[in-house]
């Protein structure tokens, strides 16, 4: 199980999109599989083709940088919940809307 | 007087202006969570508004709203190359629709369609093929951002046949819905050595006459240039224009000799020249060129004008919108001669339409 955190962003872009949520999972991907089943579209908006995640979103497992294909060390599957947050890179590539971050 | 809504697309989100008599006007959003907006446009067939944005975080997307701007939702499926394909989206750039048929221009150069209103998307052209497309993705080849398709106008009649504008190749026409493209840029300058005869000019903006088919102007990188066959060949008409770099220009509904400009500073600040702003107006295609300011900006205004931000309605005297990188929403009612400012401290402006709705 994964405490899914997620960036103040995407909730506008998805009715009924928690900021929080619980979800069944082994790897980051398997994170974003269950986000898109529930909520269409999604991944789109945090990963590129392939699927890799998207530049400047960032994932976090116990805090540690993750990439989409992340598992254990540290497993997403432990009790207690392992903690998976995604937000946003801090600043944005274009230096003209830096206060957007 | 039908109402009359402007479609703003701003660094952060959608705006619209909104009136019943051209005088008084409503200012309503921002829209699309104020993502980077770059084109809005109104299809009057279904109703609908469509949003080009693309967000640094959350990548690209084309935004809808069925009810004027009172809901949004925003897809992109679709819209990607093959991740083996080694061509990346950065942004989309630019919309057209026509005939039930939504298209919507990226970087890197591309074009792709949507069949349901924006809900699916999928590849139609790269232009593969066609002069300088093999130099479109050297990443040595590209000027800040990335090469894309700027611009993209559906033919009035003829649903297979429309035009594309390559940054910095050139336009392209396609009269069998993109199988194939033909480059129209015969007669045009270029200040630069080219590799390839047909391609390689700097084609910033390109409009056509409503009242006749045959006419069109664009605002080059380096000149005005008019097209009496419908863009088969261009003939420079700068002489008379203060500077002969811009973004925007706009035809007159109803006059096919009359067109408006927004000539820009061609150096890094590409804004007004010495800051005052004006419009420049042809009613001789060219011939002669005159100067429009009354109630513009005349001191200390170093303002620049995107290619999509200058629009016209259609009305008898037709109404002229501009907006400025400086957040700005200037209207003429009376051709020109006269200005108002409508809005002040938008975020800037990246495009200005017209929709006349019911």
């Amino acid at each position: 199980m994964a405490d899914v955190r997620l960036p103040s962003t995407l909730a506008p872009l998805f009715p009924g999109l928690p900021r929080r949520l619980d979800v069944q999972a082994a790897t980051v991907s398997d994170v974003i599989d269950h986000l898109e089943r529930e909520w269409p579209g999604i991944r789109d908006r945090l990963c590129e083709p392939g699927p890799t995640l998207r530049r400047h979103i960032h994932v976090y497992v116990n805090s540690e940088r993750a990439k989409i294909d992340t598992q254990s060390p540290p497993p997403l599957c432990t009790t207690p919940p392992a903690s998976l947050k995604i937000q946003r890179a801090a600043a944005s590539p274009s230096a003209d809307i830096l206060d957007q971050a | 007087m039908p109402r009359t809504l402007l479609l703003i697309g701003t660094r952060k989100g959608a705006f619209f202006l909104e009136t019943n008599d051209r005088k008084t006007w409503e200012l309503r959003g921002p829209f699309c969570e104020g993502w980077p907006v770059y084109h809005v446009i109104h299809d009057p067939r279904s109703g609908a508004v469509y949003a080009a944005a693309a967000s640094e975080w959350h990548g690209q997307a084309v935004w809808r709203s069925i009810d004027l701007g009172e809901s949004w939702t925003h897809s992109s499926e679709g819209i990607a190359y093959d991740a083996d394909s080694g061509r990346e989206i950065s942004k989309v750039s630019t919309l057209a629709v026509g005939d039930g048929r939504l298209l919507v221009g990226v970087e890197a150069p591309g074009i792709f369609e949507s069949r349901d209103e924006g809900e699916t998307w999928s590849l139609l052209s790269t232009l593969a093929g066609e002069p300088g497309s093999d130099k479109w993705d050297d990443p040595s080849n590209q000027p800040p951002g990335h090469l894309g398709i700027s611009a993209l106008m559906f033919d009035r009649d003829d649903a297979d046949r429309f035009w594309a504008i390559v940054q910095g190749v050139g336009l392209f026409e396609t009269t069998d819905y993109a199988q194939s493209w033909t480059p129209r840029n015969r007669g045009l300058r270029a200040d630069w050595p080219r590799e390839h005869e047909e391609v390689g000019f700097c084609v910033h903006k390109f409009v056509r006459s409503p009242v006749d088919d045959s006419r069109m102007y664009q605002q080059n990188h380096v000149g005005m240039h008019r097209s009496d066959d419908a863009g088969q060949t261009w003939t420079e008409i700068t002489e008379g224009l203060p500077t002969e770099f811009g973004f925007a220009a706009a035809t007159h509904p109803h006059d096919r000799d009359a067109f408006y400009v927004i000539p820009l500073d061609p150096g890094h600040g590409r804004t007004m020249p010495e800051g005052h702003a004006a419009v420049w107006r042809t009613r001789d295609a060219g011939s002669s060129w005159q100067r429009l300011d009354a109630g513009l900006p005349q001191r200390d205004a170093y303002v620049g004008v995107l290619r999509e931000a200058m629009a016209v309605d259609p009305e008898d005297v037709p109404g002229l919108y501009f907006g400025t990188s400086t957040g700005q929403v200037f209207a003429s009612t009376d051709e020109g001669d006269t200005w108002t400012q409508l809005a002040d401290y938008l975020p800037p402006i990246s495009s200005v339409e017209v929709a006349a709705v019911e």
